[in-house]
């Protein structure tokens, strides 16, 4: 399934630094990632992990004092590292649009969400007749089957429930077509019983509109529904990168095996991550070796002193983990 | 009006722990770096000090009238000119602090007093009582201090007293405001944990409880306070219904000096740069405390 | 909207107390003169026989709550007394008050034009360009500009402004809009500030909200995200409490109207004073508490109106 298709988005070499008074927080660690046309990749990784910084990142909207110190972010061919701001706003929305993670404080809340709507497809599609706008609205509403989309259109944000806003966020980030996606946890802050109903939905439309989409989530068992492919984030890295079925099969890294132990079974109840002993580094510190070191079962001396490079264990399937590193000189050497 | 509001409820909202000690402590330690706490504290000492020592200063007496010498510019002799009548501005400026000064820390004093007491008693007996106080708050608070003050002052006539008793009793409700709100939740809290539900209202319990919480919110309100009641004083005073001639204060001066606008500008200048700088300076510690002690902001570089 | 309505009622009940009040105090003012109340509403030089007439017409021979019942009842009927100052002996205060009413709405409107076309602009300004230099010079000229005194303001423009370079006429005794700025800038300047500072505060807070970001991220220019949405947010709250503002406005006038002789309530109700004029007084204050009623009312109301987020519970 991987490594078909045309990339849409070629990711190398991502770092994204913090600039802090206490010193420099590198929130992602050279990211590494291909996303092809029409698939969905999950992102999965611990809060802090760097998962919606890549996403921030991807859209040059990494918030101050932030900012992408290195790589490049190939979309479609074109470097968008190089591209103006003016530019770039072309991109943002119309061909890569994102939704949050809370549908409450994402929409703006003195402008109705027809004009929120309006506002945008004007600006990517240069609609601006009053009429043909409002049809494109209610088409757009219509499409994220949001009931009596007439009167919401009229509405305030606060107005809406915490679903009903979510389907506005995806009728926003849909209504261009876009080639991306990325949805940023969309569905963590609403109701459980609405969540399913979202995320059928995200994944419908972007299906219909041909759109890719990155995931971001914490939750495998969304991924595990919606997408084709996952990678799972640590401490600002992708660690492990594989199609949905083999990853679930054959975690190599031990965090991903942490993360398939501690994901609850059904009718099972427990403490998500507990099971993964230690807390996420801090990313202040500049370290040498594997971030994972110190919550790892199988840690090595290697790992304290080598970062671990990725490499292809089985065609599709990519680790960044000395336990795989089978040519690595050192490695052989110590074990 | 509003920005007053503003801070009001701000500091209704403060949720304070910690003694009196730990206070003393934070706004020491923690003021000593912010600026405004530093700024304003400097130039309100050096005024109380100046204010203090006006009877030992080689100046010239301020009710001295000396005619050979009227409207003189500022010089060697005389600092900041002499005015109309030949009186040292100088000197007239530095008494003129010790009257503004009294008369807003007094003023300030009473109406802590009153707004305390209420706010306390509101706390304490809930329901009606509380309803009255709070209902009574409420009107006070709507109306600006200084229409109030003028009201009060234009019906007592003219006298030192009776602008601090008209600036006390406009003044007030922003105390009792921040007294009755930390009241309430202690004598609910009381409420909650004592099983004896009648020995917790006993009054020096929650006079205990309360005012420790209700210290920091009334220091920055204080310090604001002082700010409006030098300013309301040196209105009155301007409009002829405060501080009465011969008794030097700094609004009085600058009415008086008006009239020698285009002749001798220094007699309402520098009385006028005094009053503006120790308003500031109050202003400034009442808003770098507020930064300083604001509970939230702990732990929080600043 | 039957929420709205049901809203307003409610606050304009609310307002019926503080209306008492201001009639209280004001009533309340006689007893706190020296001496016998009636002295002080009785035209100077009256006789015995004219006091007791007085005593009787305003039932000062009853009781302390019938007083006052009378009190309100003149109110009612818009009676609010008659002057007792030499030069508009007898005239009725209701009279005097509305001949000089359009004078400090005039001051105030144009005071309250000013704090806003200046506070607006400039908070926006210092949020835009947090702590640099341009914010740290706005934030020293509003606290300044705080502190400043109403009436030592006045005295500065006067001093600067007419006397050295002859700009603009110093009393507001020509026609012509000319003659107000000056006032109305002592006026407004403080207030200019408080509004710069919350402006600030408000738009400092908007852009730091997550739809900001996500709005940049549908692809809107900058200029859109700031001075559309941001600026809208940022604007809303410090507009609507623009009815706060005359609480400040009208004691600012009373001082400011003094200074530039402007011929308002305020310079009234000073002149009233120093000439023992009582009733005209009472009818001042009464007016200009009624004032800040009114613009309590107008706060709340707009609070409801224009903010959709508001919830009317």
């Amino acid at each position: 399934m991987s490594g078909q298709g045309t990339p849409i988005l070629e990711i190398k070499g991502l770092r994204t630094q913090f600039l802090l008074d206490e010193g420099t927080v590198t929130a992602l660690d050279g990211i590494d990632l291909t996303i092809y046309e029409g698939e969905s990749v999950g992102m999965v990784g611990e809060t802090g992990c760097g998962k919606s910084m890549t996403a921030f990142s991807i859209l040059r909207l990494v918030p101050s004092p932030g900012k992408i110190v290195a790589g490049s972010i190939k979309f479609k061919g074109i470097d968008l590292m190089k591209l103006s701001m003016d530019e770039m706003r072309g991109v943002r929305g119309k061909r890569i649009s994102m939704i949050f993670q809370d549908p409450s404080t994402s929409l703006d809340p003195v402008f109705t969400i027809g004009f929120q709507l309006g506002e945008v497809i004007s600006l990517h599609q240069g609609i601006y007749d009053p009429e043909e706008l409002e049809k494109e609205i209610i088409k757009i509403l219509d499409l994220v089957k949001m009931a009596d989309s007439k009167s919401v259109m009229k509405q305030y944000p606060h107005e809406l429930s915490g679903g009903m806003k979510q389907r506005v966020m995806i009728a926003l980030a849909l209504s261009c077509s876009p080639d991306l996606l990325l949805a940023d946890e969309p569905t963590t802050a609403l109701d459980v019983t609405i969540q399913a109903q979202i995320l059928n939905l995200l994944k419908e439309l972007a299906k219909k509109a041909g759109s890719s989409m990155i995931l971001i989530t914490h939750n495998l068992g969304v991924v595990a529904e919606t997408c084709d492919r996952i990678c799972i984030m640590y401490a600002g890295r992708i660690v492990e990168e594989a199609d949905t079925k083999e990853i679930f099969a054959r975690p190599l890294h031990p965090y991903t095996s942490g993360l398939m132990l501690a994901f609850p079974k059904l009718g099972e109840k427990k403490d998500e991550l507990a099971v993964i002993r230690g807390t996420v580094p801090n990313l202040m510190n500049a370290f040498p070796g594997c971030s994972f070191v110190d919550r790892c079962d199988s840690a090595m001396d290697v790992c304290r002193a080598v970062r671990p490079t990725r490499i292809e264990a089985s065609p599709g399937h990519f680790v960044s983990c000395h336990l795989y590193d089978k040519h690595g000189g050192v490695q052989s050497d110590e074990r | 009006m509003r920005f007053r509001k503003a801070l009001n409820d701000r500091l209704l909202s403060w949720k304070m722990s910690g003694g009196a000690k730990q206070l003393v402590v934070e706004i020491v330690e923690r003021g000593s770096k912010n600026n405004m706490v530093v700024v304003g504290t400097t130039i309100i000492v050096t005024i109380i000090a100046l204010a203090l020592l006006a009877p030992v200063l080689p100046m010239a007496d301020p009710t001295m009238f000396v005619p050979e010498e009227k409207l003189q510019p500022p010089s060697t002799d005389h600092w900041f000119g002499t005015d109309e009548l030949g009186r040292d501005v100088f000197s007239r400026v530095i008494w003129g602090s010790r009257v503004s000064l009294t008369v807003a820390t007094l003023a300030i004093f009473f109406s802590l007093i009153i707004g305390v007491m209420l706010g306390l008693t509101a706390g304490y007996f809930g329901r009606y009582v509380d309803y009255i106080i709070a209902g009574t708050i409420d009107l006070f608070w709507t109306f600006p201090a200084f229409l109030l003050a003028l009201a009060f002052a234009a019906a007592l006539g003219p006298s030192l007293m009776n602008v601090i008793l008209a600036i006390s009793i406009s003044y007030w409700a922003g105390f009792a405001r921040l007294m009755r709100g930390q009241a309430l939740s202690v004598r609910e809290r009381l409420f909650v944990e004592s099983s004896r539900a009648l020995g917790a209202r006993h009054p020096r319990i929650m006079f205990s409880h309360v005012l420790p919480n209700c210290i920091a919110p009334l220091i920055v309100w204080a310090s604001i306070g002082v700010a409006d009641a030098i300013t309301i004083e040196s209105s009155l005073s301007f409009l002829g219904v405060g501080t009465q001639p011969p008794t030097p204060s700094w609004g009085y001066m600058l009415f008086r000096g008006m009239t020698y606008l285009s002749e001798a500008p220094w007699i309402s200048t520098f009385p006028g740069l005094v009053l503006l700088l120790t308003i500031l300076g109050f202003n400034l510690l009442g808003d770098g405390l507020r930064d300083v002690l604001d509970p939230r902001m702990k732990g929080m570089r600043r | 909207m039957a929420d709205l309505i049901s809203y307003v009622i409610r606050k304009l009940l609310l307002a019926i107390p503080v209306i008492f009040l201001a009639t209280f105090i004001v009533f309340l003012m006689l007893y706190m003169t020296p001496g016998d109340p009636i002295l002080a509403i009785a035209p100077p030089h009256a006789s015995v026989d004219e006091l007791q007439e007085l005593r009787e017409q305003y039932g000062f021979d009853q009781p302390f709550l019938i007083q006052y019942g009378k009190f309100l009842e003149r109110l009612l009927q818009g009676d609010l007394g008659q002057s007792v100052s030499t030069g508009t002996l007898n005239v009725d205060v209701s009279y005097l008050l509305m001949q000089r009413l359009p004078k400090t709405l005039e001051l105030m409107a144009i005071g309250l034009t000013i704090s806003y076309s200046l506070g607006i602009p400039l908070g926006i300004l210092s949020a835009l360009n947090q702590n640099s230099w341009k914010d740290r010079s706005v934030m020293v000229f509003t606290l300044v500009a705080y502190a400043m005194p109403s009436f030592w303001l006045g005295i500065l423009l006067l001093l600067l402004l007419s006397v050295q370079f002859h700009i603009l006429p110093a009393e507001g005794t020509v026609g012509g809009l000319s003659s107000v700025l000056l006032p109305a800038l002592t006026l407004g300047l403080g207030n200019a500030a408080l509004t710069t500072r919350m402006m600030r505060s408000s738009m400092l807070e908007v852009v730091r909200q997550d739809f900001i970001t996500q709005l940049r991220s549908r692809g809107l220019p900058e200029r859109e995200v700031i001075f559309r949405h941001a600026l809208k947010n940022a604007i809303l709250p410090v507009v609507t409490v623009i009815g706060l503002d005359i609480g400040w406005f009208v004691a600012g006038a009373v001082i400011v109207e003094t200074v530039f002789q402007w011929p308002g309530i305020g310079l009234l109700v000073i002149n009233s004073i120093s000439s023992h004029d009582f009733p005209t007084v009472q009818g001042c204050i009464l007016l200009l508490a009624f004032f800040v009623v009114i613009g309590n009312l107008v706060a709340d109301i707009l609070y409801a109106l224009v903010d959709p987020r508001v919830r009317l519970g």
